[in-house]
């Protein structure tokens, strides 16, 4: 058994043994852990990958007269300014107000990490002490007292691949997926990934100093919905924003889904017995995920197959017996440099290790938002009394269909019940003009369609994303079931006072 | 091999130009990428043939009044902003896109400028560059 104080006496006399976390399971497959253990002090592990749960404390200092600040903008991104008079907090997926999706507060910290000015804007109340009602000016890092990143949930150490399964391109917060599985997306550096070194976190928790984005950073707790249980542990960190380095931190924009920020992370792991040295030993092929599938927009998403890191970074896995490409969404080549900085910083004595003061939990979970009402379904509000017709009927029977009921939309069924296209008024117009008179000439075959058991929000969501009024209801076979419509739904959330 | 982008006037799009024209010059011709739109319709092709037939290729094609352009533009990433994570592997439907020793490699001979990986990226450090 070894100390952390034995090691960082090591690193003192330029003696300590540094090893990289993908160097350990050879070093261990040799020699042995208990050989491992005495002959290696320190094994690096570090990643580099999208963090969308991280964000910056400023202090602006006060203005004079003095501001109570109660809302904050930064280059037109909201800050979170409920904290006394002139702190806020900048969170990474807030987005701009005037730019979108293509700026947002990961960009703002980017900026200010990069020695950029950034327009500060705040408005408030006006009390007796901060007469101010509104202030205007651009701050750096260097004007700001104090910029502090600290963020609540980083470095997971395994993450949920992702498919889609559907037949229409996704934009996911795990990047582009295209329809019919054809790419899989993953995160998560693997072996090399800091909790999955160890993983019943001998040696991490508050106080562990690590690299953070260039910075000396430390772990301040577990990070939220931290579920070690599962093998989804993560942690809160923060570090000095003033000390960090764009190499490590870069702002991103996931296309149609928001902004993130990508955080490189370096923690050391003191070998301190054989169990550490054997828990480091780990290899990608031992680190299992599952491919979710992404297409299916409720929280529960069904699980396509069980994979290692080995075969996700092979660059394709099997699925059902087919070879579908994978796509890796964190930086390997970064987190290279990451293992090697934080390397040279320990020889060069500038990096020394520190004792957690409490430990990570081992058995926290995560819970569940409890909801105070039922989740409203598509079978709940859908129409049952349906108007069909079929692909041989007339032009003329369908349109007398619509006026005698009073509906927009019919949908077209085959023999046996089965969707096969829709006529909406607007078809009938259109093939009025171009003088089309056979309704497989001129009806909607790509129709966009829900499942019963769909909660009404998924709906709702297919139906604004794709500028539509309805969509028909069908069963896993693809019989018609029911329709609901734009105004079905206005109605049921009307009635729930939404 | 060159590669050019076939672009189709809505009333050509029922024609069957593209045969007509390798019956007729004996060109072999790879689709690489087709899309047809309500007001018209663009095929990307590489031609396999001789400078004599090529040509033949291109005129009979022009005759019909599609216009032929020579994909010219390449796919570069910018190094400054590229981090070398893989999104962009991922989307690219000719597999033009690599990762060679954890770096992100373009390879334009494959590539058929659908732009799906300059519309992946999330560091904005794809783009095709016209010359």
């Amino acid at each position: 058994m070894k100390t952390i104080k034995e090691i960082n006496e090591k690193i003192r006399c330029g003696e300590a043994v540094i090893v990289r976390a993908d160097e350990m399971p050879g070093i261990v497959e040799k020699d042995g852990a208990e050989k491992a253990a005495k002959k290696v002090d320190v094994v690096t592990t570090a990643t580099f990958g999208a963090m969308c749960s991280s964000g910056a404390f400023l202090n602006f200092g006060h203005s004079d007269p003095p501001i109570k600040m109660q809302k904050v903008w930064l280059n037109e991104v909201e800050a979170y300014a409920g904290l006394a008079a002139v702190d806020a907090y900048i969170g990474a997926s807030q987005l701009s107000e005037t730019e979108g999706m293509s700026y947002g507060g990961a960009h703002v910290i980017e900026d200010l990490v990069n020695g950029k000015e950034v327009d500060l804007k705040a408005t408030a109340y006006g009390t007796d002490c901060y007469p101010r009602k509104f202030v205007e000016t651009s701050v750096s890092l260097a004007d700001v007292n104090q910029a502090v990143m600290y963020n609540p949930r980083n470095n997971y150490q395994r993450y949920n691949a992702a498919i889609n399964s559907s037949d229409k391109i996704i934009h996911t917060y795990m990047g582009t997926l295209l329809p019919g599985a054809k790419n899989v997306n993953f995160a998560g550096t693997g072996e090399l990934s800091p909790l999955n070194n160890d993983p019943k976190y001998r040696t991490l928790g508050l106080g562990t100093r690590i690299f953070l984005c260039g910075a000396q950073g430390y772990i301040i707790s577990e990070g939220t919905q931290h579920s070690p249980k599962t093998g989804f542990g993560n942690i809160t960190v923060s570090g000095n924003l003033k000390e960090m380095d764009t190499r490590f931190l870069r702002a991103a924009t996931m296309p149609k889904y928001g902004t993130t920020l990508y955080i490189g992370i370096g923690v050391p792991i003191p070998i301190l017995s054989p169990e550490i040295a054997q828990a480091t030993a780990v290899r990608n092929a031992d680190i299992e995920t599952s491919i979710l599938d992404y297409s299916v927009p409720k929280l529960s998403r069904p699980q396509v197959a069980k994979v290692s890191y080995e075969e996700l970074f092979s660059g394709t896995v099997e699925v059902d017996g087919i070879s579908i490409k994978t796509a890796f969404m964190s930086s390997l080549r970064i987190t290279n440099e990451i293992l090697s900085e934080l390397a040279h910083r320990i020889e060069d004595k500038q990096f020394y290790l520190t004792e957690p003061v409490v430990r990570l939990p081992l058995d926290s979970e995560c819970k569940l938002m409890k909801l105070r009402e039922k989740v409203i379904h598509v079978g709940d509000v859908m129409a049952r009394d349906l108007k069909t017709a079929g692909k041989s009927d007339s032009i003329d029977s369908v349109s007398s269909l619509m006026i005698e009921n009073n509906i927009n939309q019919v949908p077209i069924t085959d023999d046996a019940g089965k969707l096969c296209g829709i006529i909406t008024s607007w078809d009938i117009t259109k093939a009025i003009a171009e003088k089309k008179r056979k309704l497989a000439e001129f009806m909607t075959k790509k129709v966009v369609t829900s499942y019963a058991d769909d909660p009404l929000d998924v709906a709702t969501r297919k139906i604004e994303k794709h500028e539509i009024n309805s969509t028909p209801v069908v069963d896993k076979e693809g019989r018609l079931t029911g329709i609901i419509t734009l105004s079905d739904i206005t109605r049921a959330y009307r009635s729930k006072g939404r | 091999m060159r590669k050019y982008r076939l672009t189709y006037p809505s009333e050509k799009l029922g024609d069957a130009l593209l045969s007509e024209a390798i019956l007729k010059t004996n060109a072999k011709v790879n689709i690489l990428r087709a899309n047809v739109d309500y007001d018209r319709g663009i095929l990307v092709v590489s031609i396999l043939a001789d400078g004599k037939k090529e040509k033949e290729f291109i005129g009979f094609l022009e005759k019909h009044k599609i216009s032929v352009e020579e994909l010219s533009g390449k796919i570069v990433k910018d190094e400054g902003l590229c981090t070398d994570c893989g999104l962009c592997v991922g989307v690219c439907p000719t597999d033009a896109i690599t990762v060679e020793e954890n770096v992100i490699i373009i390879n334009n001979d494959d590539c058929v400028q659908c732009n799906a990986c300059v519309e992946a990226c999330p560091f904005r450090a794809i783009r095709i560059q016209e010359f």
